[in-house]
């Protein structure tokens, strides 16, 4: 798989929209996405071997479902741009596009169905302006805070307990996840150290409470981007991961103390669509992105059967910047999906610049 | 975990009024609904927590037979007896209450064979017994307890899990249990039961539970199980609670408070979440907690779908004093010391493993004034184990 990886990175060219032009003929493109393809189900088929061969072992840097799912993005990836080659096979390039916007605010919607319950809406507000730090080299400084906009609500469903709350819950938290990309030549390197760090108070059935605090340290976080054509790009990280959690009971925390933890990964893939004449002088441009992150840290994980939580969540988003002729920069508006168990909707709302200190 | 369409979509109901046993909070709806049962003739039965909520101090009758807890599961045969099978390990109580005078007949299954004989008792074998109760309006009991001479001292209990497509060499691991049995009580630390952890099955289907519940009647002491992900899975079935019982029970056994819980869908039930302070109370020494996905995610990059419930099963378990976590799911043994509390992992009940000579056994814990515990293997017929130490020599864990 490796070698696989090293061979997309062999045809690229020129780099990331905003900084360079982009180049690349649609039969290279075709090339690049037979190799993600067969990447993604070496990755599959890696997996699968590692996993059974490995005897269910799980152990802290076991990567067999992590490849899996690195792999069925990848595939997944290579069957959306094949199919959306068939429409487009120019894929010209764009002078801006849809992609991580400086600052977004998301909102995740709740509600339940049972009574007596109550799943809050979520929201987050992500902080990712971007530096250019030379022609080749960006900064992001990459920040997050998220949390329930009211306490989650759960009811006994014992017949002998009336139903009667069991367990109120309310969770908040922040991310930090400065990156540093280098862009080489039809890739980019990635070096992106991530804390994550998760507070929840729960009240219990007998009215006492707990105040929890986990953390996710991944300070060797190392991702690599690929170019597959002009406008689509396939993407991972990986790292070790220690974990550390404490608690209250209102009095003192304890000590803090790091314990080896699962191993962390991420891929993606995105497309990027052709700009959109939109009523009222808009113009449009949009991007498909779908995601997969080996972590199960925020509870959302993708079960089926008796596969139970050996995935982490995967993601499909579809979002679209507008921009007003003239303007450098744009709302971005976004609709994502999460696969977890009942599904997870993500709105998002952000404005998107060109990265500071770029010349154009 | 969002159901905004649905919520938008449709009225609001009771929670699981929309049956859903792949989730674990519409099972504890199931195992409790499962532990009360009214026969035809009115006789209502209902299993009770053994350590009982006291009316009034004194005699058995001042018990509160008000609730019921899930400490087993009753089921109602056809023209049979009704049969009681007690999910914990050791002392059990069941209430029945009637209206008028009648006869009952019952049959109680996973009962301790050392219990003295109980009252209304016509037979019986292993680790069943048949009663036929004559009673009267009110309430009645039936109340199973270990003799003290027992609980005197040391006891020992054995723990595994992870059976999967290996029933028969779980079968030969139950033959070794009497072996077990006969050494321990020469040590003067008399074995007390089995604990399994999870995953008895491969597919969640009710051949796969009744033959591992066939094997489980020729245990020489009593055997309490969880389910694990492979137990339930099946979605319109509650075919785990059914068949086999509580997956979330909690009870006494002499000196420790042992806490056992359904994780088969990588969480708690969030009900059985906010109980946890109540489940961990109590007056015992000791304090042991069975699972089946071991909540440390430190040496299993699998397993709980959701780790805030870990978390805090973690933090509530070490809160309240506990001294081991029982774990299965990953299929072979492994102690992990570095968390807030001990945790050993023992899938090694027969599922594949597929080394040419596979680890399986059971782990041994010894309760005394301190635990300790170390892993007693069962090699595999034909294996290259079979020139393994023989059981008596139990070993380290961490291979």
């Amino acid at each position: 798989m490796l070698q696989l990886l090293l061979c997309l990175s062999a045809q690229a060219h020129e780099s990331e929209p905003g900084l360079k032009s982009y180049v690349l003929p649609p039969t290279e493109a075709a090339v690049m996405r037979r190799r993600l393809r067969w990447a993604g189900a070496a990755g599959i088929a890696a997996g699968g071997l590692w996993f059974f061969a490995a005897g269910d072992s799980l152990g802290a840097g076991d990567p067999a479902t992590l490849l899996t799912g690195v792999g069925l993005i990848a595939t997944t990836g290579a069957l959306i741009g094949g199919s959306y080659a068939v429409l487009d096979p120019r894929e010209p390039t764009m002078d801006w596009e849809a992609s991580g916007p400086p600052i977004r605010l998301n909102l995740s919607p709740g509600g339940t169905t049972t009574i007596g319950e109550n799943v809050p809406y979520g929201g987050s507000l992500e902080l990712a302006p971007r530096f250019t730090l030379g022609p080749d080299v960006q900064f992001i400084a990459q920040g997050a805070l998220r949390g329930d906009f009211g306490e989650r609500v759960e009811v006994d469903p014992r017949p002998q307990s009336d139903f009667a709350p069991a367990l109120t819950q309310r969770v908040w938290g922040a991310d930090l996840s400065p990156e540093l990309r280098w862009y080489l030549e039809g890739m980019d390197f990635r070096l992106r150290p991530t804390l994550l760090t998760r507070y929840s108070t729960t009240t219990f059935a007998n009215g006492s409470s707990r105040k929890l605090e986990r953390q996710a340290w991944m300070p060797l976080t190392v991702g690599v981007r690929f170019y597959i054509s002009a406008r689509q790009r396939f993407g991972l990280y990986l790292g070790p991961r220690w974990d550390s959690l404490r608690w209250s009971d209102g009095g003192e925390w304890q000590e803090r103390e790091l314990d080896f933890g699962p191993i962390y990964g991420q891929a993606f893939y995105s497309i990027n669509r052709p700009h959109m004449r939109l009523p009222g002088g808009w113009v449009g441009a949009s991007r498909l992105r779908i995601s997969y992150e080996q972590s199960n840290f925020d509870g959302q994980a993708f079960d089926f059967g008796a596969v139970v939580g050996f995935f982490g969540p995967a993601a499909a988003e579809y979002a679209m910047q507008l921009r007003r002729p003239g303007w450098d920069s744009g709302v971005q508006l976004g609709l994502g999906v999460s696969g977890t168990q009942g599904g997870q909707v993500n709105l998002s709302i952000g404005w998107n610049t060109q990265p500071f200190g770029v010349t154009q | 975990m969002s159901l905004t369409f649905l919520a938008l979509l449709s009225c609001e109901q009771p929670e699981c009024a929309r049956p859903a046993y792949h989730r674990a909070e519409c099972r504890v709806q199931a195992e409790n609904v499962l532990a009360r049962l009214q026969t035809s003739e009115g006789v209502e039965l209902r299993f009770q927590d053994a350590r009982g909520s006291r009316v009034d101090s004194g005699s058995s009758d001042s018990w509160s037979a008000d609730s019921w807890s899930t400490t087993g599961m009753l089921r109602n045969q056809q023209d049979g007896p009704v049969i009681a099978r007690i999910a914990t390990l050791g002392n059990f109580r069941l209430s029945i209450q009637t209206e008028q005078s009648t006869t009952l007949s019952l049959v109680l299954d996973n009962v301790d064979p050392r219990i003295p004989p109980l009252e209304g008792e016509v037979s019986s074998s292993g680790l069943r017994r048949e009663l036929k109760l004559d009673l009267e309006p009110g309430v009645s009991w039936v109340v199973g307890e270990l003799p003290d001479s027992l609980c005197s001292g040391a006891f020992r209990l054995a723990a595994a899990g992870d059976i999967q497509t290996n029933p028969l060499q779980f079968r030969q691991i139950i033959d070794s249990l009497h072996t077990e049995a006969s050494q321990a009580v020469a040590a003067g630390e008399p074995l007390l039961g089995l604990v399994l952890l999870g995953d008895i099955s491969e597919h969640s289907e009710p051949d796969e539970l009744t033959q591992v519940l066939e094997l489980l009647a020729s245990s020489p002491v009593p055997v309490a199980v969880i389910p694990g992900n492979h137990d339930v899975y099946a979605s319109s079935d509650a075919v785990f609670n059914r068949l086999v019982g509580p997956g979330n029970l909690s009870f006494d056994l002499c000196s420790a408070r042992v806490a056992l819980f359904d994780t088969g869908s990588g969480s708690l039930a969030p009900s059985i979440e906010g109980r946890l302070p109540e489940i961990f109370d109590g007056q015992q020494p000791h304090l042991i907690a069975g699972v089946h996905h071991p909540p440390m995610p430190g040496n299993t990059s699998g397993g709980w779908s959701d780790e805030l419930s870990a978390a805090t099963l973690l933090a509530e378990f070490t809160q309240a004093g506990g001294e081991l976590i029982l774990a299965g799911h990953v299929h072979e043994r492994l102690e992990m010391l570095d968390g807030p509390v001990p945790q050993v992992v023992v899938g090694t009940l027969g599922a594949d493993q597929v080394e040419v000579d596979p680890d399986y056994g059971y782990l041994r814990v010894s309760v005394q004034e301190q635990l300790s515990w170390c892993f007693v293997p069962v090699s595999a017929s034909g294996s290259p184990g079979a020139s393994r130490p023989p059981p008596e020599d139990c070993l380290s864990v961490t291979p």
